[in-house]
C-alpha cells in the first residue's frame, strides 16, 4: 500500500493478527484438552457399559436356550438380544440312562461397539443342564383330574396292559403296564366297560397330588409363544419321516375328528372333544376333556387331561379306547423333551 | 492524506497498555482452564478407581456360590470363588472321571484351593483340596464316552480325579456337579505406591496381595448382609455360612492438584448378591 505522496505506509495489523493467533491457540490447547478428558471418560463409561451388556445377553442367551429347548437338542443357537450376540454351545457329558442327559452349556455374550468393529465386548457364562426326555410319566392309559371317571358301554375301555410289542420298540411289551385309568375321586367301569391294568385304576387324594404325581410344565407348555412344531393345524404326515412324532398344539377347545389323527404329542390347552374315527399313538395332553356318548376314539399311548383345573365329571359311554403303549409314549415324550439346570452351576467364567 | 512512518509515544503507550491487560486476561482464562481440566482429569481418576474397585470386587462375588465367604471384614474379604464347573461322568474306584471346560489346561491349577460340592439345592459344601492332591492326570476321556459323553475333538475336556473321596467325604455320584473353586482376597488398606491415599488390592490363592485401584478413600470397605437381613460391618463363626450380599462401599479420593484447596471425591455403594448369575 502507497500513501498519495508515493512513501509506503507501514502496517498496522501485525499485533493485532499475533494477538488473535495467540488467542486461537490458547482456546484450541483448552477445548482439545477437554474433548480428551470427555472423549476418554466416555470411551471408558462406553467400555464399561458394554461388558455389562455383553454379560446380560451372554446370560440371556443361557436362559433362552434352556427355557425354549423342547424336542431334540440343538449343538449350537444363536440369539440377537438387544445390542448383542449370544452363541449358546451344548455337549453331552454324560447319558445317565436312555432319557437323562447331561448337557455343559457354555453361552458368550458380545456387544460390538460400531467404531470398534474388531474388539467387541465379550462374557462368558456356563452352566450345566439335564436334557429331559421323559417328562410324561408311564403311569395309566388314561389320566383325568376329575371327581368322577366312569367307562360304560363295551366301546369303552381303559387298558393299562401295554400293547406294544418288541417289534415296536426293544422295550415293547416287557413291562408289567400301567393303571388302566386313574382319576381323583372315583373311577369305575359299568355296563360292559373294561379297565384293565396293573392296578386296573388308581385315585388320587387331590387335584394337586394327582397334578404333581405328573409333574409336567403345562403352563410353560400351554402357553401360545411356547414354540412347538405344529400349532393350530395337524401336520401334513405325507411329508414327515414315518418314525417322526412330532408336537402338535392346538389352542383353546378342540373337537378332534378324524382329520386329526396322527402321532406324537398332542397339546390341546382348552377342552378336546374326541370324535368317531379319531386315532392318536403317543400323548395327548389337555386343560379338559367332556363326557362321550356313542363317540369312539381310538388312543395308543397316553391321555392326561384335566390339566387346567378340576375337570367336571367324565362319563365315556361308549366313548373310546384307550389303551397304553410304552414304545409310542416313548417316542412321544422325546418331542416333549426339556432342559433344566442344575441349580446354581451358571457361572460367569471371562 | 497525510503519510505516517510511525506511532507516536503515546500510542505506544496506550497499545502496550492495553496489549498488556489482554494477554493477562487471555493468560488468566489459559490458567484456569488448565486448572479446571487438570481438575476433570483428576475428577475421572477417582471415579476410574471407584468404578474399578466395584467391578474388580462384583465379579468375583456375583459368581461366588452361596457359603463362599470365609472372612468378612470392614476392610477385607476372602471368598471362595469358582475357577471352573467339573461334570462328573464316570467313576471307578478311586478315580472320578470328569469334563472340564477347556480341559485341565486351560485352568490356573496351582490356584485350586478345594472342592465344592451341591447337597441341596442351594446348599453348597466346601472341601480343602490342592489340586496336586486330586489330580490324576489325563485319560478320562475313555470311560466318559462309555457313558454316552460326546468327547469327539474335545478329549482333553475330560480328566481323571483320583482320591477325591477323601477329600469331600465320600466319592461323588455319576451326574453330579462339582466347582473346583480358588481363595480371593479383597483388602482396602494404604497405598504402597500413594501412601497419602488407600488402595484395593486383591490376592489370589494366597499369592501375594497386588495393589488395584490406587486412589481411594479411608472410608471405603465391605458390609454384609446376612439372609436378606440387616447389614454388617463384620460377620464370624456360623454367620459366614448365611451370607447372601456383600455391600462394596467404593470411595475414590485423591488429594488436591499443587495449587488446589480441595480434595476430589466420588464414588458409591453397590450391593452385590452372591451367585446371582443364577
Amino acid at each position: 500500500m502507497s500513501g498519495a505522496s508515493g512513501r509506503p505506509v507501514e502496517g498496522r495489523g501485525g499485533f493485532a493478527l499475533a494477538l488473535v493467533v495467540f488467542l486461537l491457540f490458547a482456546i484450541s490447547v483448552a477445548g482439545a484438552v477437554g474433548y480428551q478428558v470427555v472423549n476418554a471418560e466416555r470411551e471408558l463409561a462406553t467400555q464399561n457399559r458394554d461388558a455389562h451388556q455383553a454379560l446380560a445377553v451372554a446370560r440371556g442367551g443361557m436362559e433362552r436356550f434352556v427355557g425354549e429347548q423342547v424336542g431334540a437338542m440343538a449343538d449350537t443357537q444363536s440369539y440377537f438380544i438387544g445390542r448383542g450376540l449370544a452363541t449358546v454351545t451344548a455337549r453331552k457329558v454324560l447319558e445317565s440312562d436312555s432319557v437323562n442327559h447331561l448337557y455343559f452349556l457354555r453361552s458368550e455374550g458380545t456387544v460390538t461397539d460400531p467404531r470398534f468393529p474388531d474388539s467387541p465386548a465379550s462374557r462368558v457364562v456356563t452352566t450345566y443342564a439335564w436334557h429331559r426326555m421323559a417328562p410324561v410319566p408311564h403311569k395309566a392309559a388314561i389320566m383325568v383330574a376329575t371327581p368322577s371317571l366312569q367307562f360304560m358301554g363295551g366301546l369303552s375301555r381303559a387298558w393299562g396292559g401295554d400293547v406294544a410289542s418288541p417289534a415296536d420298540c426293544p422295550t415293547g411289551g416287557l413291562g408289567p403296564g400301567v393303571a388302566g385309568a386313574i382319576g381323583v375321586g372315583m373311577v369305575a367301569a359299568r355296563n360292559g366297560g373294561t379297565l384293565q391294568g396293573n392296578p386296573p385304576s388308581r385315585t388320587y387324594g387331590s387335584y394337586q397330588a394327582m397334578y404333581d404325581s405328573v409333574g409336567l410344565r403345562w403352563d410353560i407348555l400351554s402357553d401360545p409363544r411356547f414354540p412347538v412344531e405344529f400349532d393350530g393345524t395337524p401336520p401334513v404326515w405325507s411329508s414327515l419321516p414315518a418314525d417322526s412324532f412330532p408336537l402338535v398344539r392346538f389352542i383353546g377347545d378342540l373337537t378332534a375328528t378324524s382329520a386329526w389323527s396322527g402321532r406324537g404329542a398332542l397339546i390341546v390347552t382348552g377342552t378336546i372333544f374326541m370324535e368317531t374315527g379319531f386315532t392318536w399313538e403317543g400323548i395327548i395332553l389337555a386343560g379338559r376333556m367332556r363326557d362321550r356318548n356313542g363317540q369312539v376314539p381310538s388312543v395308543a399311548g397316553t391321555v392326561v387331561a384335566g390339566l387346567n383345573s378340576v375337570n367336571p365329571g367324565v362319563i365315556l359311554n361308549n366313548g373310546g379306547s384307550f389303551a397304553y403303549h410304552s414304545c409310542n409314549v416313548r417316542k412321544a415324550n422325546k418331542a416333549l423333551a426339556y432342559l433344566e439346570m442344575v441349580e446354581g452351576t451358571m457361572v460367569e467364567v471371562r | 492524506m497525510r503519510a505516517r512512518s510511525g506511532f507516536t509515544l503515546v500510542e505506544t503507550l496506550v497499545a502496550l497498555t492495553i496489549s498488556s491487560i489482554l494477554v493477562v486476561l487471555v493468560g488468566s482464562v489459559f490458567l484456569v482452564q488448565n486448572r479446571y481440566s487438570a481438575l476433570q482429569m483428576r475428577r475421572v481418576q477417582v471415579q476410574d478407581n471407584a468404578r474399578s474397585a466395584t467391578e474388580l470386587v462384583a465379579r468375583e462375588v456375583r459368581s461366588s456360590l452361596n457359603g463362599s465367604v470365609t472372612v468378612a471384614e470392614p476392610d477385607r474379604l476372602v471368598l471362595r470363588s469358582p475357577m471352573v464347573l467339573v461334570g462328573v461322568c464316570a467313576v471307578l474306584g478311586p478315580n472320578t472321571f470328569v469334563h472340564i471346560e477347556g480341559g485341565a489346561d486351560g485352568v490356573d491349577v496351582n490356584e485350586v484351593r478345594g472342592v465344592a460340592v451341591r447337597t441341596a439345592p442351594g446348599v453348597w459344601s466346601f472341601h480343602a483340596a490342592r489340586w496336586s492332591q486330586i489330580n490324576g492326570a489325563m485319560g478320562g476321556a475313555a470311560p466318559c464316552a462309555g457313558n454316552g459323553a460326546d468327547t469327539l475333538g474335545a478329549s482333553r475336556e475330560y480328566h481323571r480325579l483320583t482320591s477325591l473321596g477323601t477329600y469331600i467325604g465320600s466319592s461323588p455320584a455319576v451326574g453330579d456337579v462339582l466347582v473346583l473353586y480358588r481363595e480371593t482376597e479383597f483388602r482396602f488398606r494404604q497405598s504402597t505406591l500413594e501412601p497419602a491415599v488407600t488402595a484395593l488390592y486383591r490376592g489370589m490363592a494366597g499369592d501375594t496381595l497386588v495393589e488395584f485401584a490406587t486412589g481411594m478413600d479411608a472410608g471405603s470397605g465391605f458390609s454384609y448382609r446376612i439372609s436378606g437381613g440387616a447389614y454388617n460391618a463384620s460377620v464370624t463363626g456360623a454367620s459366614l455360612a448365611r451370607i447372601d450380599a456383600v455391600r462394596v462401599t467404593a470411595r475414590g479420593w485423591l488429594p488436591p492438584e499443587t495449587g488446589g484447596q480441595d480434595p476430589v471425591r466420588s464414588g458409591w455403594d453397590v450391593t452385590i448378591p452372591l451367585g446371582n448369575v443364577r
